[in-house]
């Protein structure tokens, strides 16, 4: 056998190997999704046999009907998407506005400013909840959306992010666009908000995520029911269930779908701001 | 600075430094509110012993003290460093193991990235409760699993020596596919050419790996060290809905043992200080890991 | 020093009072009120101070006042109807209609059936009807004066339009919650001019946590169910009340209510100070749950009656197979601190001295006895370790002849046991020391010195909860969830006799009520529960051994227990 005949071989089986090990690891990692699926369609005696059937016998969809009665999920799903989006949207206006501050305006105690604001991505949430607490209680803020959402709207993430494509755009622009005559917030909205797409959308599905997935915040800042974000309401769910798992598998899937169909259609961007921009090396 | 400046460029200097601070106003004073100043009240808080409500008792440094004294606090410290010891190496070598192999040339790689990814944007509370139900000791997938190629069951989270390994384990599972877009675009940046030439060389895949990408993706690599770290030492979520921080207190970390100090206990003032302890833990670890990874990281 | 303590004192008061300052100030609304006024043996009643003249005054028949409907009716503005053909009064006043039939002691609210102590009767040819009934039901408050014998009535039509709303923060799920609900609605109909508001929670932690999250945020429920060592922690904050100006007011209890409900009941809504910060709401103990058709195979003809015999028979019942794994227990038990309180107690060990400072099992041959019990059968594995309602499926599903759980649960077990088996219940065993059973289950507490709620608010909150543990009502909740009634004349009460002749075996947990102890009402206990159930779980886990495991668990909890 020729060298050559040998390493095609070798790189052939190599790539069985490699296509057999990342297959594996994929199912792994997938597996419990698939599960979710399947036990949301199992009826509730069967999940809870020895040993777990892969595959539903007599597949049901009477658990969604009882899980989405069992609770107010409309209600749920509407205030979370409202915090998200509200969030979301302030987050990327006061962001950029700030962004853009710091890499385009020369203004005294920038540089100092800069590092202050980088220096609270050191101090963790837990340190700040119960003080948070107090602040929310003292603004009056204490069960209601105000305080669900106004503490999230900026994103240091995002400041440093927009910085950075800020950063990259040439000095001519901004001279072009003053002799022009217009005005530096124009600049901003017109011509560095537009080349900062990708910045934006990434830092947008970032947001929206943070808000969709959160739990401990809203868990100590609301109580009543009607003002329940849908992480919150799940966890309530669970506490209310039990052990009637095939309900509670097909809660977790119909609060899941909104965010899966979410990143459906930005997936490319989000991972693409993830890997690409921010971070050097 | 010239401060031979003109009219002209004063007024300029004058406008840019209204135009700057009024730019950076809304986020620096949403930051300033929420994250600043909770900083300082909540040392004015861990010198308290209070109820919130009412009862309010000046105790100095009381707080520090009961909790430097504390073996609960102490344990939680512990436990929170064993789940970081735990989770973070490991979620950086599979994650990069995946990495690796999908940047060898296989097709459908965007496919296979995005099902990596998927755990990492799906809510962990759904998650959390289907993990719940795989880790059943008594019909859950995991024993079943285990029963089938003759392996012993393990207790998993209803026991105090498997419930912190199953945390991990939950936990590596959901942060994996955040580390793999990471090191999937490191490594797409290693210029090819070095790799080649290491080829020509005859230099094996490892030491290829070991010589040349390990070094070019450090950033990248140290980057998600920094972010695991820190998310594990925050973690919250997973121990609320999975344990509660049981089994006994398996799995109170220090996160949740705040919690709990504060919203089942009612000793606000003691949450306060044990905050305090915790970020103090938190940037020491952030200051070792410069220290220890200054010049193994490489900028190129 | 004590300069920077008086700044920082100063400081952080500021600080509260300026989260103080967030008051709600509840609107002062100017009412169009009604007042009348009618004195036993006059033939005259007031309307707003204008004197009325009554062809027949009013009197009072088994100890409630009767007054002419037609004057009561007219004076609050409702419309009175007469069925000659079965003799009912029917009053429609806004959407709320009373039908009273003479002599009969039943009357219909809104739908719903209400006893009545005295019927409407007809006196020298005029209807006279309890004022009391009519005027709560109508949304009217009423009062009684003993010195001038002198009713009082008070309405405005607003009261039917802006009711007084009672958050009542609750965590009764499934059936019991299905209960609650059922009740609560009876309630509010026949009390138009109030409004309890359920608000459930996801479970007795969530509750907890999230109660206290609201006192903290100076927004508390009006009423919550609390165990008597959380009231111990709410105490201590501005806005828990106690119930003792309610008992003794005017819609208060009379010491033949007082002395109706259980004393252990009654007693434990005491905190260790003596005051009374609690009603009796939901109150449980552990019985007894176990397969008869797996006895009858085993051989064992009846439930064990002490701790001895429940060993013994764990042992009968268990079977392993030839590989060695169990595929039978005796038990299932998850690690529970109320059984282990009353396991002590049985054996005639104490956990905490009287005074509630001081720990007593620490180095107890009782204590040792009884943990040791439980201790052996996790080991030998003829009881199974599980958590949550692990036991419970296990006795569900075969694997398992006995579990320990609240008399509560019967209808969670009934579903887990469905045609599979014959379920048996039965008390808990006794110790050597005798039996002795936590009597555990939460009472309900009242959040009356907080800003936000006007008196209306309050007094209907009082309203719900003396509804709520009087004869009948405890009556109808102990027959749909298994609860014990607090009243003793419940059990001669129709609906309660029914249901235990149905299934006689529900009364293993009353039959423990003599045999109940409580346990401590203090804050301290809230912290040395969780001390107690996690050095427990590492006992029952075989990782410390007994004798050691209970001097862990004595320092621990002696640690939190003065609190």
């Amino acid at each position: 056998m020729t060298s050559m005949r040998r390493s095609v071989i070798l790189s052939r089986i190599n790539r069985v190997f490699l296509y057999l090990a990342i297959a594996a690891l994929f199912i792994v990692v997938v597996f419990p999704f698939y599960w979710m699926i399947v036990t949301s369609l199992q009826p509730q005696d069967a999940v809870m046999n020895v040993p777990p059937q892969l595959w539903p016998e007599h597949p049901t969809f009477q658990n969604y009907i009882e899980a989405w009665h069992a609770a107010p999920w409309t209600r749920y799903f509407a205030n979370t998407a409202f915090v998200a989006v509200a969030s979301t949207f302030l987050s990327l206006m006061t962001s950029s506005l700030a962004a853009f501050a710091f890499a385009c305006i020369d203004f005294r105690g920038r540089e100092a400013l800069f590092n202050v604001v980088l220096s609270v991505m050191m101090i963790p949430t837990a340190t700040t909840l119960i003080p948070n607490f107090l602040i929310i209680r003292t603004l009056g803020w204490y069960d209601k959306f105000l305080a669900l959402i106004v503490p999230f709207s900026t994103s240091v993430f995002g400041i440093f992010l927009l910085r950075q494509y800020f950063l990259s755009m040439p000095k001519e622009l901004w001279e072009a666009a003053q002799i022009d005559g217009a005005s530096r917030f124009r600049y901003f909205r017109s011509i560095a908000l537009p080349l900062a797409k990708p910045a934006i959308v990434t830092i947008a599905i970032n947001s929206f995520l943070g808000a969709w997935t959160s739990f401990l915040w809203p868990t100590v800042m609301t109580q009543s029911p009607d003002k329940q974000l849908i992480e919150v309401a799940l966890n309530s769910f669970l506490g209310e269930k039990g052990q009637q798992w095939s309900q509670l598998a097909a809660a977790s899937v119909f609060t899941t779908i909104p965010i899966m169909v979410l990143f459906f259609f930005v997936q490319r961007q989000f991972i693409e701001g993830i890997g690409g921009g921010g971070i050097k090396g | 600075m010239d401060n031979k400046r003109t009219p002209a460029q004063r007024k300029q200097a004058v406008r840019n430094n209204v135009a700057g601070w009024l730019f950076t106003l809304p986020s620096v004073t949403v930051l300033f509110v929420f994250t600043f100043l909770p900083a300082f009240i909540v040392i004015l808080l861990s010198l308290f012993d209070t109820n919130l409500v009412g009862q309010a008792d000046f105790v100095g440094l009381g707080n520090f003290r009961q909790m430097l004294m504390s073996g609960d606090f102490w344990g939680s410290i512990l436990r929170t460093l064993y789940f970081t010891v735990g989770s973070v190496p490991l979620a950086v070598a599979i994650s990069l193991l995946i990495a690796v192999l999908l940047n060898a040339g296989i097709r459908g790689r965007a496919f296979w990235r995005i099902g990596f990814f998927i755990p990492y944007i799906t809510p962990l509370v759904a998650t959390s409760i289907i993990w719940l139900y795989i880790f059943n000791p008594d019909y859950g997938l995991l024993n079943a699993a285990l029963k089938l190629v003759h392996l012993p069951a393990s207790r998993w989270l209803t026991d105090t020596a498997s419930a912190m390994p199953a945390m991990i384990l939950y936990s590596t599972w959901h942060d994996v596919g955040f580390a793999v877009i990471i090191f999937m675009a490191a490594l797409s940046r290693v210029p090819t050419e070095l790799l080649e030439a290491a080829q020509i060389d005859g230099a094996s895949g490892w030491r290829t790996f070991w010589h040349i990408t390990w070094p070019m993706i450090s950033p990248s690599t140290y980057f998600v060290v920094i972010i695991n770290t820190i998310g594990a030492f925050k973690m919250f979520t997973q121990v609320a809905v999975l344990t509660q921080g049981g089994p006994v207190d398996a799995t109170t970390t220090t996160g949740y043992y705040l919690y709990e100090q504060a919203f089942g206990q009612m000793h606000f003032g003691y949450a306060g200080a044990v905050s305090i302890g915790l970020f103090a833990i938190i940037f020491l670890l952030t200051m070792l890991q410069r220290r220890l990874t200054g010049n193994k990281v490489f900028y190129g | 020093m004590s300069h920077a303590r008086a700044f920082l004192s100063v400081v952080l008061v500021l600080l509260i009072a300026l989260t103080s300052a967030v008051v709600t100030v509840p609107g002062v609304r100017a009412e169009a009120l009604t007042t009348i006024e009618v004195i036993i043996g006059k033939n005259t009643g007031t309307v707003n101070g204008k004197s009325v003249t009554l062809e027949q005054g009013a009197l009072i028949t088994n100890g409630r006042t009767l007054v002419p409907l037609r004057f009561i009716a007219e004076a609050m503005g409702a419309t009175v109807g007469w069925d000659a053909a079965t003799k009912t009064a029917n009053l429609t006043l806004a959407d709320n209609q009373i039908a009273l039939a003479i002599g009969k002691t039943v009357a219909k609210v809104n739908g719903y059936d209400v006893i009545l102590d005295a019927p409407a009767a007809i006196v020298n040819g005029k209807t006279l009807v309890p004022v009391r009934f009519v005027a709560e039901s109508m949304g009217a408050t009423t009062a009684w004066d003993a010195a001038s014998k002198k009713v009082t009535v008070q309405f405005s039509m607003s009261w039917l339009t802006d009711k007084a709303i009672v958050p009542f923060w609750e965590a009764m799920g499934a059936a019991l919650g299905q209960s609650l609900t059922g009740l609560t609605k009876e309630f509010n109909a026949t009390h138009p001019s109030m409004e309890v508001q359920l608000v459930q929670m996801a479970n007795y932690n969530t509750l907890q946590t999230k109660t206290i999250g609201a006192i903290a945020a100076k927004d508390p429920p009006l009423i919550a169910q609390a165990y008597e060592n959380w009231a111990a922690q709410y105490a201590t904050g501005f806005y828990l009340s106690t119930f003792d100006s309610y008992i003794n007011g005017p819609n208060g209890l009379t010491k033949t209510d007082i002395a109706d409900f259980f004393p252990k009941m009654w007693d434990s809504a005491k905190l260790a100070d003596g005051k009374r910060y609690m009603m009796p709401f939901n109150k449980s103990n552990v019985v007894l749950y176990y397969n008869k058709d797996m006895f009858n195979a085993a051989g064992i003809t009846h439930a064990p009656t002490t701790w001895a015999e429940f060993a013994e028979d764990c042992e009968k019942l268990n079977k392993t197979n030839d590989k060695g794994e169990q595929t039978q227990w005796g038990a299932s038990h998850t690690p529970s601190v109320d059984v282990w309180y009353g396991l002590v107690h049985s054996f005639g060990g104490r956990v905490l001295s009287d005074t509630y400072d001081n720990v007593l099992f620490g180095n107890n041959n009782a204590a040792k006895a009884a943990t040791q019990l439980f201790a052996d059968l996790y080991t030998k594995k003829y009881m199974h370790y599980t958590t949550a309602y692990g036991d419970q499926s296990d006795l569900g599903n075969g694997k398992a002849g006995m579990y320990m759980g609240s008399v509560v649960g019967r209808s969670y077990v009934e579903a887990a046991v469905g045609n599979k088996f014959e379920l048996g219940e039965a008390p808990l065993p006794a110790g050597p020391n005798g039996a002795a059973v936590s009597l555990y289950g939460t009472n309900i507490v009242m959040f009356g010195n907080a800003p936000k709620y006007t008196q209306r608010q309050k007094d209907a909150a009082w309203a719900y909860i003396k509804w709520f543990t009087s004869s009948h009502t405890q009556a109808v909740w102990a027959a749909q969830t298994g609860y014990l009634p607090a009243r003793q004349s419940s059990l001669q009460d129709p609906v309660l006799v029914a249901a235990y002749a149905a299934k006689p075996e529900t009364r293993a947990g009353l039959e423990q009520l003599g045999s109940s102890i409580l346990q401590p009402p203090t804050s301290g206990w809230n912290d040395a529960r969780s001390k107690i159930s996690s050095n427990l779980q590492a006992i029952y886990l075989g990782k410390v051994s007994v004798a050691d495991g209970l001097k862990n668990m004595a320092r621990d909890v002696q640690a939190v227990i003065r609190k």
